[in-house]
C-alpha cells in the first residue's frame, strides 16, 4: 500500500482507538466546496425549491377549490336541498305566519301516520354576526294546535346573506306558473316556490336557485 | 488555486455540518403535509360527494320502486297478496327497493318504499293511496254540496247523511247545512276536498272518520269521537260523455233484438222480445212511445243528437212492453221494468201524476237530457235488511241483485217529489233507490229520503229540505253494467312524502 497517498486521523470512540485513512486528493477536496460545486449545488436546490413551490402552489390552489366547494356545499346547496325536500312533500301552507319572501311555514304528513308537522324556514340574525336559515319543526296536535317545545331547531347554511342582497328567499307561483305577489293568495294559489340561497363568504358571493314543485297539489 | 469554502466544510474534515440534508427533509415533510392535507380534504369532499350520489340513487330506487308498484295497483287493482314488491338493482339500476302497503282503513291503503344504494344508503318514500266504490258513496265531485243560488235551500231540521259522503267545499252550519240538522253525520267517513266541515251546537257528527282537506282551515266539530285526517283525494269520476253516451246508444239497440233479458254479458236469461233475434223491427211487444225501431231506444232520427226534444215521459194512463222484456211499463201496478240501457236521446220525465213508482231490473235509464222525477222511485218490495257502515245490521239497506235501476245523464237529475222524508232515522223508508249519476248537478227538491248513492259535480238543495241521504252496503257489487265507471273502483293518490 502506497502510505503517500493517504492521510490518516485519529479518534477515540469509547476508548477505542480510530483511524481513518483519506485519499490524499479526497482530504484535499474536503477542506471546502468549488465555486463549480455551489453553483450546481445552488442550481440543484433552486430546482427542488422551484418543483416544490409548484406542487405547493398547485395544491393549495386545489385546496383553495375544494375549500370554496365545500364552503359552497355547506352555505348553499345544502339548505337549498334541505328545503327542497321538505317543501316539495307539503300539504299545506300555513297563513300564521304568513309566508314571505324570508320566511315559510307550511306542514307535511311525513310518516303518513295522520300526525302532521309543521316546519317555519326563514333567515335568522345572530348575535354573533352569523346569518342562517332556521329551520324549525313542530308536532301538529290532532285538534290541530301546535305542540310546544319544537321536534328540533336546525340551522342551515352559513353568512346567508338574502335579506342584505335584497335577494328574496321564497317566491312563490301559481298553477299557470304566474309569480304570485298577493302574499295572502298564497296558501290557497301557489303551486310551486322558487327558493333562492344567497351566501357571502371572503368577499365572494354565492347564489343557487331551485323551483320546488308542490307535489301534493291537484 | 482552487478557492476553498470554509463555511461549508471545515478543514479537517472530521465533522460532517451541511445543511443540505436537512433542507431536502424539511422540503420533503412540508410537501407530505401539504399533499396529505389537501389529499384529506379532497378525500372528505369526495366522501361528500359520493354519499350525496348515494342517497340520490336510494331516492331513485325509491321512487320508481313506489311508481311501478302504484301503477301496477292502478292497472289490476290493489291487492294485498301483492306486497311486498321487491325490486332488485337489476330492475332499478338505481339501487334495490322493497314495496310495502298497509290498508288499516278499507280504501285508504299506505305504500312504503324504502330505496337501498349499494353503499346501504336509504331512503323512504311514501303514498297514500285511496280506492273507492264510488257506488258506494255519495259525491259531489266538483262543484260540491250547495245550496240554491237564492241562498234558502240547505239540509235543516231532521235531516241526516248516512254513510261515505264525498264533496268539494265547506259544509258548514247555517250555510249549505242549516242551523239545525238533528239527524247529522253517520257512519261516515266524510271527505271534504278544498274545504272544512265548520258546525256547533245542535250536530250530530258521528262519522268516524273525517278526511278534510290539509290546506284549508282545521275543521270545527263539537262532537269529540270523530278522527280527522288531514287528507283527501282528488276522485276521480267518469263523465257521461259522447264516448259513453254512445256506447249506451249502440247497447241499446244490440239489447232490443238479442232475446236475452239485459245485458248477456251480465246474465243469459232468454226471453223473446223478437221474433228475428238481430231484427228489431221483430219486436214483438208494445213500443214505448217516441221507441225507434230499437224497442229501447227512444229516439226518432237513430242518432244520439238529443234530437228528442220533448223526451220521454212515463205515462200514467199509458202502458208499453210485455213481461220479460227488457223495458216494459205497467201504468196500472206502477212497476217499471228495466233490464240492460234503455237509451232515450232527450230529456225523461217521471211526473207527479204517475205517482210512487216501483221497479224491478237490473239497468239503467240513459237519458241524454235533463231527469225530472217528481215522486217516489223504489224498488219493488223495496229494500232488504244490509250490515250498515257501523257494523250494525239494519232494515232498508241492501238491494235485491234484480231490483236496482240506475240514471244517468250528462246534463242534470231533479228529484222533485217524495212521499216521505223527515225520517233521519238510518233504517227509515226510502222514497227513492238506486244509482243516481249526472254531470252537471243533481237537484234536490223535496224531502226525499234517498238509499244508494248520488254522483254529480254539485248536489244542489232547493228548498229547506228535512232530507235524508243513506248509502248501500251492496250497491257497488251490483250496480248496473250500463252505469258509468261500472267495474272500476276509483283510485287517487292523496300524498306523496319523502324521508
Amino acid at each position: 500500500m502506497d502510505d503517500a497517498a493517504y492521510d490518516y486521523t485519529r479518534h477515540r470512540l469509547g476508548g477505542v482507538a480510530v483511524v481513518i485513512r483519506f485519499r490524499r486528493h479526497e482530504l484535499a477536496s474536503d477542506a471546502g466546496v468549488t465555486m463549480a460545486e455551489l453553483l450546481v449545488g445552488l442550481v440543484l436546490f433552486g430546482v427542488v425549491l422551484g418543483t416544490a413551490y409548484s406542487v405547493a402552489f398547485t395544491v393549495n390552489r386545489s385546496q383553495q377549490q375544494a375549500t370554496a366547494e365545500a364552503e359552497r356545499a355547506q352555505a348553499v346547496t345544502y339548505p337549498l336541498t334541505r328545503m327542497g325536500e321538505i317543501i316539495q312533500q307539503n300539504v299545506r301552507i300555513d297563513t300564521n305566519p304568513m309566508p314571505g319572501p324570508y320566511s315559510l311555514t307550511l306542514r307535511t304528513d311525513q310518516n303518513v301516520d295522520d300526525n302532521q308537522e309543521l316546519h317555519t324556514f326563514r333567515v335568522v340574525a345572530y348575535p354573533n354576526g352569523e346569518s342562517q336559515v332556521e329551520h324549525r319543526s313542530h308536532m301538529i296536535g290532532l285538534s290541530g294546535q301546535v305542540v310546544v317545545p319544537a321536534r328540533f331547531v336546525s340551522r342551515l347554511g352559513r353568512r346567508i346573506t338574502n335579506v342584505s342582497g335584497n335577494v328574496p328567499m321564497f317566491r312563490y307561483f301559481d298553477a299557470a306558473g304566474a309569480e304570485i305577489t298577493t302574499l295572502a293568495q298564497i296558501p290557497d294559489s301557489a303551486r310551486s316556490v322558487v327558493v333562492t340561497v344567497r351566501a357571502t363568504a371572503d368577499g365572494k358571493t354565492l347564489t343557487e336557485s331551485s323551483r320546488i314543485i308542490f307535489r301534493n297539489r291537484d | 488555486m482552487i478557492k476553498r469554502f470554509a463555511l461549508l466544510k471545515n478543514r479537517t474534515g472530521d465533522r460532517e455540518e451541511g445543511f443540505a440534508l436537512v433542507a431536502v427533509m424539511g422540503i420533503i415533510a412540508l410537501l407530505t403535509v401539504i399533499t396529505v392535507g389537501g389529499f384529506s380534504l379532497a378525500q372528505q369532499t369526495l366522501h361528500e360527494a359520493e354519499r350525496t350520489k348515494s342517497e340520490a340513487l336510494a331516492f331513485q330506487a325509491a321512487s320508481g320502486a313506489m311508481d311501478a308498484a302504484t301503477a301496477r295497483v292502478g292497472l289490476t287493482g290493489y291487492k294485498a297478496a301483492d306486497f311486498p314488491m321487491v325490486f332488485t338493482a337489476a330492475e332499478l339500476r338505481s339501487g334495490s327497493a322493497t314495496v310495502t302497503a298497509t290498508e288499516t282503513v278499507p280504501g285508504d291503503i299506505r305504500f312504503t318504499s324504502v330505496g337501498l344504494a349499494r353503499d346501504g344508503s336509504r331512503e323512504t318514500v311514501r303514498v297514500r293511496m285511496f280506492v273507492m266504490d264510488i257506488y258506494g258513496m255519495n259525491i259531489a265531485y266538483g262543484s260540491g254540496f250547495n245550496q240554491n243560488s237564492s241562498g234558502a235551500g240547505k239540509f235543516n231540521g231532521n235531516a241526516s247523511i248516512y254513510g261515505p259522503f264525498y264533496t268539494y267545499e265547506d259544509l258548514r252550519q247555517g250555510d249549505n247545512l242549516g242551523n239545525a240538522m238533528s239527524g247529522g253525520l253517520g257512519w261516515g267517513p266524510v271527505y271534504i276536498k278544498s274545504g272544512t266541515l265548520d258546525v256547533k251546537s245542535g250536530y250530530l257528527v258521528d262519522v268516524g272518520l273525517l278526511y278534510v282537506d290539509p290546506a284549508q282551515p282545521d275543521p270545527k266539530v263539537v262532537t269529540a269521537p270523530t278522527k280527522v285526517i288531514r287528507s283527501v283525494p282528488k276522485i276521480n269520476i267518469p263523465r257521461v260523455d259522447t264516448a259513453f253516451l254512445t256506447r249506451a246508444y249502440a247497447n241499446a239497440v244490440t239489447e232490443s233484438s238479442d232475446n236475452n233479458e239485459g245485458d248477456p254479458v251480465v246474465r243469459s236469461v232468454p226471453n223473446s222480445e223478437v221474433t228475428s233475434t238481430g231484427n228489431p223491427a221483430t219486436y214483438t211487444g208494445t213500443r214505448a212511445p217516441g221507441a225507434s225501431t230499437s224497442y229501447k231506444v227512444i229516439d226518432n232520427d237513430g242518432t244520439m243528437n238529443k234530437s228528442l226534444a220533448a223526451g220521454f215521459t212515463l205515462s200514467p194512463t199509458t202502458s208499453f212492453g210485455k213481461p220479460n222484456d227488457d223495458f216494459v211499463w205497467n201504468h196500472s201496478t206502477k212497476v217499471l221494468t228495466v233490464w240492460g240501457t234503455v237509451f232515450i236521446d232527450g230529456p225523461l220525465t217521471i211526473p207527479a201524476t204517475v205517482g210512487a213508482v216501483t221497479y224491478v231490473g237490473n239497468g239503467s235509464l240513459v237519458a241524454n237530457g235533463e231527469v225530472t222525477i217528481d215522486g217516489d222511485f223504489t224498488p219493488v218490495g223495496g229494500l232488504l235488511p244490509g250490515v250498515c257502515g257501523d257494523g250494525v245490521t239494519r232494515n232498508n239497506q241492501s238491494f235485491d241483485p234484480g231490483r236496482i235501476v240506475g240514471i244517468v245523464s250528462p246534463s242534470r237529475i231533479r228529484l222533485a217529489g217524495s212521499s216521505g222524508g223527515n225520517s233521519k232515522n238510518p233504517d227509515g223508508v226510502p222514497t227513492h233507490a238506486g244509482a243516481y249519476f249526472a254531470d252537471e248537478g243533481i237537484v234536490i227538491s223535496a224531502k226525499v229520503h234517498l238509499v244508494g248513492s248520488l254522483i254529480s259535480k254539485g248536489i244542489d238543495v232547493e228548498g229547506n229540505n228535512n232530507m235524508d241521504l243513506r248509502t248501500s252496503p251492496n250497491l257497488g257489487q251490483n250496480v248496473p253494467k250500463s252505469m258509468p265507471g261500472y267495474g272500476n273502483l276509483s283510485q287517487s293518490l292523496a300524498i306523496w312524502t319523502r324521508q
